[in-house]
């Protein structure tokens, strides 16, 4: 026994050396919010009746943002078209555009496999930790901390959905965890609101979105969402 | 078409929103009105989700009653806190409380 015990020992070792610690740290309170999200949409997969557990499970690190993957699984699950699926998945992603726009001078003096790949980190909260470290203008730091973070929350997001499949059987039909989704996005939103040009796309998205909420497979989401980006397409600017 | 067909393609509109302006296009060479609009795609998806959950599928103006008011709490504690965490916290066990009314 004493002989195996150095190997995972050292591989540990190895593995938080590799580990940016700013990322590490900056990334954990990230990890503990999208928990009970995470939980959420194990619970969901467990529950559809056309989508494979182990499919919902890999939907996961494939998509890497939950809400698109949510609206996926379960417009795919009440048989939504394809071009239905895919367009609420873009509709609910575009402001993955909007970060990345924020971001290129960040990635700008990368090597070209991460300025391909290394994006499919990119989501609200990675988004919002790396733009508040101004150090990480270092290409070598920004590699180390970005990899870092995206890694270990993709881990703790596929990890905690696998768990609550397995766990969803047993879990009750309806629990305060239900709310967590919608809860996440209004903590996602309020915060946004503090800056004034963002009330009057939120007030418009809102309003036509609670007109349109009846509307099946996401169009409502897709409709909603446009109204609110109509103002500024049209040209007009904001108060 | 399969679900991890589908699932892969979703996957792949991601990605290539993701690399958009970061790899395939420069940012700065957006025309200025996508780029205001982009600034406004955030608030806007997001204000959508949160008003169809809350509307859970009633046509014309309504909402749940409970989900609102625990939502209510959600974003008081976000406004004030600006923690993700803590919000859904506070949002999950609002539901939790005003559901037993």
């Amino acid at each position: 026994m004493s002989a195996v015990l150095p190997v995972p020992a050292a591989a540990t070792r190895r593995l938080a050396g590799a580990l940016d610690p700013d990322g590490v740290r900056d990334i954990l309170p990230i990890v503990v919010s999208v928990i009970p999200f995470a939980a959420v949409i194990g619970v969901t997969i467990a529950q559809l009746d056309t989508v494979p557990a182990w499919v919902g499970i890999l939907s996961g690190p494939l998509i890497y943002a939950g809400t698109a993957q949510l609206a996926a699984l379960t417009l795919f699950d009440s048989g939504a078209g394809v071009a239905a699926v895919l367009g609420a998945v873009a509709v609910i992603n575009a402001r993955l555009t909007m970060y990345g726009a924020a971001m290129e001078p960040l990635f700008r003096q990368q090597p070209a496999w991460f300025r391909w790949l290394a994006p499919h980190f990119l989501v609200d909260q990675t988004y919002a930790i790396a733009e508040a470290r101004p150090q990480l203008r270092d290409p070598r730091r920004f590699r180390r901390y970005w990899l870092t973070a995206g890694l270990v929350l993709g881990v703790a997001w596929t990890a905690t959905m696998a768990a609550a499949v397995l766990l969803g059987p047993v879990l009750p039909a309806a629990s305060p965890l239900d709310f967590a989704a919608t809860a996440t996005f209004v903590g996602l939103l309020v915060p946004r609101l503090r800056q004034r040009v963002a009330r009057r796309p939120a007030l418009i998205a809102a309003v036509v979105g609670l007109l349109v909420a009846s509307m099946p497979n996401g169009i409502g989401l897709l409709i909603a969402a446009a109204a609110g980006l109509m103002p500024a397409l049209l040209g007009r600017t904001s108060p | 078409m399969s679900a991890l067909l589908v699932l892969t393609a979703a996957a792949l509109v991601t990605w290539a929103l993701r690399v958009a302006f970061i790899t395939v296009v420069p940012a700065g060479r957006m025309p200025a009105r996508v780029q205001r609009a982009l600034d406004d795609v955030a608030p806007s998806v997001m204000a959508a989700i949160v008003a169809v959950q809350l509307a859970g599928g009633h046509a014309g103006i309504g909402i749940l009653p409970v989900e609102a008011g625990a939502a209510l709490i959600g974003g008081a504690v976000a406004w004030r806190t600006s923690n993700l965490g803590l919000s859904v916290l506070a949002g999950v066990v609002a539901y939790g409380l005003l559901g037993l009314l």
